[in-house]
């Protein structure tokens, strides 16, 4: 049976338009935060939330906030980026900051606000503010450690050669210090890392 | 009604010609700034492209980045380059589709993707703008990435010497001083005459504990604490100068009809500068290291002149064939399209136009007090310039930065940013 060579020319047509829509729609959906994610070996949430919980887990449980029922007031100095990306580090020390306030371990001077208060304080003691409903001044609780870190990275690229696809390794560690401010000892100190591979193709379309 | 093979392959021809050329907003952003000297027009033009600009994308935030920093928008300017940085990430791979195009066609069918100098320059004005907007962390991140680039493109860029400054001194300002000594180590050994940061090297040197320093002569017996911090405060001077050349065809033709063509570098400033630091009739020394774009642009140029070369006798070739082809079915069609091929044999003269010819980058210690400085450019035609800084105060320890462009009639002084109440 002849098939008329028209025909095929159309039916190859619709059905390469078909899936070419197909293709190119766009589609959306929901992600667990849990889920890691990479698309390439840079820094992303997922290497926020392993080196988080890590880094939480040994502060909670290892002296001096693992030891007692005290609940010592810490500030946070953040951590110093000194990887080669753009990375906020002030989203790790805000996550291990919640993390150790819901855990009860430790108490948190909030350094970013201090600004914001001392307007707050200059308002109420000098503004319309009734007199009984005035914060008293100097009872602001002064911070017995301090929470530092930096933020590093190592980066490996394949050497030139033929060949289809370009690897990249990537090492991130993360050291975190809690140092006591009246002594200067750093009483606790730990440090997460992280290596990466990731490979690119060289041709594409 | 049907027409000859030879007339379509023209029409089609002409119709890509037209598609390949430069983006005309691009150009009358550029006339906007290197003939009138208005940044800020020539970003309201770019600023109306949106995020366009097809296969000329980089350039056009490159182009964009830049006069967002001449008109003093640095967090701007930042945002630009950084999508510019981001774009040279994702551009990294051969893309076979705009690479059969160029064979047919020419090189404006592929995306443009910087020559390794743009690509450097890039990163440069990032740490530029980092550092007139106090984030000196942002600036070392940079400083990083320029460095991966010199060292993908060592040959490339070796006469890049304010680049290479800039990164030591982003180390330093984060007190990485084992990292600055390495850098200007590095510095020194690419320098013609290494003696204007030998008392930088040794300075690094000795806060990193490091014994076996250069001897700088002079220094000999002397104690020097000009770069002594808690002595002495800094000025800190990003000069641009004149407009850097741009690449226009060169051209071979053969018989019977047949173009070779290729970029090159035209300058478009003279180079030879001499930056002088007055107060009042007095000069005060600096530390000047300064990059000559042109010759860094024509080694970035040279350095893929080969595969320039190699892929254009092979579209020379590809043409031929379709040619011959289309002369076979009618002859005035075959010469119609000889016509057109070597019409549209147009070599990739894309290039980064509004940067300057010369960048130098000027540090002085100043003891700590209030200054009333001019900055006096003078030409190798003898012809100078006199910059009036703004007043400023130096305290111990402390550094104080500007940026200076200074190209035809257009000049500007920018200063840093003032320093915002910070809430880390």
């Amino acid at each position: 049976m002849k098939i008329k060579t028209g025909w095929n020319y159309t039916i190859i047509t619709i059905l390469f338009s078909v899936f070419l829509l197909a293709a190119c729609t766009a589609t959306t959906r929901q992600v667990d935060p849990e889920e890691p994610l990479t698309y390439d070996a840079t820094y992303t949430f997922s290497d926020k939330k392993k080196i988080v919980n890590d880094l939480v887990q040994s502060l909670t449980t290892n002296p001096p906030l693992g030891d007692g029922t005290d609940r010592p007031v810490v500030i946070v100095y953040g951590v110093a980026n000194r990887t080669s990306e753009h990375i906020d580090t002030s989203g790790i020390t805000d996550e291990i900051r919640k993390e150790i306030i819901l855990s009860g371990k430790a108490r948190f001077v909030n350094k970013t606000q201090r600004e914001n208060i001392a307007l707050e304080t200059d308002y109420q003691l000098n503004g319309p503010v009734a007199p009984e409903t005035q914060i008293a001044l100097a009872r602001q609780v002064g911070a017995k450690y301090m929470l530092t870190g930096t933020l590093r990275s190592i980066e490996k690229e394949a050497p030139k050669q033929v060949r289809l696809k370009k690897k990249s390794y990537i090492y991130y560690s993360l050291n975190l210090e809690l140092t006591s401010i009246e002594t200067s000892l750093i009483e606790w100190a730990d440090s997460v890392e992280l290596v990466r591979e990731a490979s690119k193709p060289i041709i594409g379309w | 009604m049907t027409f000859p093979r030879g007339f379509k392959t023209v029409t089609i021809l002409l119709m890509l010609l037209i598609f390949g050329c430069t983006n005309s907003r691009l150009k009358e952003a550029r006339n906007a700034f290197l003939e009138n000297g208005d940044p800020e027009t020539a970003v309201e033009i770019l600023e109306k492209e949106g995020d366009g600009a097809g296969l000329s994308k980089l350039l056009f935030h490159m182009e964009k980045g830049l006069l967002l920093h001449q008109a003093g928008r640095f967090d701007e300017s930042i945002t630009e380059l950084r999508n510019a940085s981001a774009l040279m990430q994702v551009q990294d791979y051969l893309s076979i589709s705009q690479q059969t195009a160029s064979i047919v066609i020419n090189d404006w069918m592929t995306e443009y993707k910087g020559e390794y100098c743009e690509r450097l320059w890039v990163h440069t004005y990032l740490m530029i703008n980092y550092l007139l907007v106090h984030h000196y962390e942002d600036a070392l991140v940079e400083a990083k990435q320029a460095l991966s680039v010199f060292n993908a493109y060592p040959e490339a860029l070796t006469q890049a010497y304010f680049s290479m400054a800039l990164i030591g001194f982003c180390h330093e300002v984060m007190n990485e001083f084992n990292d600055a000594y390495i850098i200007y180590r590095r510095l020194a050994e690419m320098l013609p005459d290494s003696s204007p940061i030998c008392r930088l090297q040794q300075k690094m040197g000795s806060l990193s504990g490091i014994d076996d320093l250069p001897d700088c002569d002079v220094l000999k017996g002397k104690k020097d604490n000009s770069f002594d911090r808690w002595e002495k405060g800094e000025l800190i001077l990003f000069v641009g100068l004149g407009f850097a050349p741009v690449k226009v065809p060169g051209n071979i033709i053969l018989p019977p009809g047949i173009r070779f063509s290729f970029p090159r570098y035209e300058r478009r400033s003279s180079a030879g500068w001499e930056i002088t630091i007055d107060r009042g009739r007095h000069s005060i020394p600096a530390i000047a290291v300064s990059t000559d774009v042109q010759q860094v642009a024509e080694s970035s140029l040279a350095d893929r002149a080969k595969r320039i070369y190699i892929k254009e006798a092979a579209r020379v070739a590809a043409k031929e064939v379709i040619i011959r082809e289309v002369r076979k079915e009618d002859e005035v069609a075959g010469w119609m399209t000889r016509m057109a091929m070597m019409a549209v044999e147009e070599p990739d003269t894309r290039s980064w136009h509004t940067l300057p010819a010369i960048n130098s980058f000027l540090r002085i210690p100043l003891a700590p007090d209030t200054y009333h400085l001019t900055v006096n450019i003078e030409g190798r035609d003898r012809r100078s310039d006199d910059i009036v800084l703004p007043v400023f105060t130096v305290k111990k320890g402390e550094r104080r930065f500007f940026a200076i462009r200074a190209s035809g009639t257009y000049v500007s002084v920018q200063g840093q940013q003032e320093m915002r109440r910070t809430t880390e």
